[in-house]
């Protein structure tokens, strides 16, 4: 068994404390679904294996792609919930810009919708999103940069969010980070 | 929200009409800006009105009985004027009598009774009224703000958001905040305490308030997210919580800690916890 991770596209979905007693013991509610939507019937989660440092590189590697500071919202989970759901996982190349985080990511694959569901119910059942701020994000994805994981032309950080990242990655060269 | 032509002098110091879905937030506003309110039952406002129906903090129960199709129903010479906010902003653009008189030509014409005196058009009525009674433009302007910021928001829902890319929402509240500063701001909040349906549109426009580089709107941007934090709605908290951390203001953090303490939602407490340590990271 390994622990898996997976950042959640759209969080504000996931139950809150709106009124849930009408739904049934053992399920969920539907729109926790959106926030665990596949793409192509597969689910790309990156195995952490309860290693921060892992967690902090895939947050980094996969805020790079966005194009400001913002939230990223995660799950952590074993992948024995993925095998209860009976959904095979592959080990297969990511995509982002930190070529040893593309090594650590598995395809959760061959989803089908009702696959989706019971997954989601047992994620939804079992864990809670994780947050990791906007500026710690940033500080993750300078780390990386200074650290050579992820070449800086390859973070799409524009605007504002580019001249932070920037004054960032500046501190860290200078041996003075915040 | 839609406005209504010029009351008739039966109702002095009145000249428009604004029917909103909100009655609370038009007493509040009225209060605000010093305005008495009229405690007019609603029948009689409805049997004694010439064709133009009076604001009345009982719109709660006008809205209930006659809608804006009703009222022309029974009061077929009504005319009703295109929108307060486009009143108002074509206002605020007609700095020449001409364009002024442009503007409110493109309404049908009609006798229209203002404070006792009868105008033959719209324009003239308007004038004269907004002259007398400027005090209530700023009320309308106020209701406007808070119409457009409603708007926006509904012309939101269904928009795809995802985390860290800027959004059509995003760039029109900026634009928003931008032009009519703080009062903007409070437009949005009210607007968001006001809307229970879409998440997604709730959470865009907490946190790019949050977001937004300005600091003339600064102070009621971080109070009104702190405000929005007592909300009853995980979500909204959320959103406040992640709008708070975009602004990154250290004075907020007796705020977040109340939060900390008392939040039920382990996973909207978790990005207080981390917002707490974001604000006072020398402090732990």
């Amino acid at each position: 068994m390994t622990t898996l991770m997976r950042i959640l596209r759209k969080p504000s979905r996931w139950p809150g404390d709106e009124d849930l007693s009408w739904v049934p013991t053992g399920e969920i509610p539907a729109d926790p679904l959106s926030c665990l939507l596949a793409d192509n019937n597969a689910w790309s989660v990156y195995q952490v294996d309860d290693n921060r440092e892992r967690v902090n590189r895939v947050i980094a590697a996969l805020a790079a792609g966005r194009e400001t500071e913002a939230i990223a919202e995660y799950l952590i989970f074993d992948s024995a919930l993925v095998d209860q759901a009976g959904i095979p996982i592959e080990t297969t190349p990511g995509q982002t810009p930190d070529n040893e985080v593309n090594l650590w990511h598995l395809d959760i694959s061959h989803m089908t919708a009702s696959r989706l569901a019971r997954l989601a119910t047992l994620l939804v059942l079992n864990c809670e999103p994780k947050p990791c701020l906007g500026k710690e994000v940033t500080r993750l994805i300078a780390n990386s940069v200074v650290q050579g994981y992820i070449p800086a032309e390859r973070v799409r950080y524009g605007g504002t969010s580019r001249t932070k990242l920037e004054i960032e990655i500046a501190q860290r060269r200078s041996g003075n980070p915040n | 929200m839609t406005a209504y032509a010029p009351t008739s002098e039966t109702y002095p110091g009145v000249w428009g009409i604004v029917e909103v879905d909100e009655p609370d937030v038009v007493q509040e506003t009225l209060a605000v800006a010093g305005l008495p309110l009229i405690q007019e039952p609603v029948a009689s406002t409805v049997d004694q009105a010439q064709g133009y129906y009076l604001y009345s903090p009982n719109l709660g129960v006008w809205r209930h009985g006659l809608s804006k199709h009703e009222l022309t129903a029974r009061q077929p010479a009504a005319t009703f004027l295109p929108s307060v906010h486009n009143f108002v902003v074509n206002l605020e653009r007609s700095k020449s009598q001409h364009q002024h008189r442009q503007l409110v030509r493109t309404n049908a014409p009609g006798n229209i009774t203002v404070l006792g005196k009868t105008y033959a058009s719209q324009s003239d009525a308007l004038r004269a009224a907004l002259i007398q009674t400027r005090s209530l433009g700023n009320v309308i302007r106020i209701l406007a703000l808070r119409a457009t910021a409603s708007s926006l928001l509904e012309a939101a829902r269904g928009e795809d958001f995802e985390t860290g890319f800027r959004s059509r929402l995003s760039a029109k509240v900026e634009r928003f905040v931008a032009h009519h500063g703080e009062q903007a701001v409070k437009s949005l909040v009210a607007a968001v305490v006001a809307n229970s349906s879409d998440p997604d549109v709730v959470v865009e426009v907490l946190t790019t308030l949050g977001q937004i580089v300005s600091p003339d709107t600064k102070q009621q941007r971080r109070q009104s997210l702190v405000a929005s934090l007592n909300d009853n709605r995980a979500q909204v908290r959320r959103g406040a919580l992640i709008g708070l951390s975009h602004l990154d203001d250290s004075s907020v953090i007796a705020d977040v800690k109340r939060v900390i303490d008392a939040e039920k939602i382990r996973w909207v407490k978790s990005i207080a916890i981390a917002l707490w340590e974001q604000l006072a990271p020398k402090n732990v």
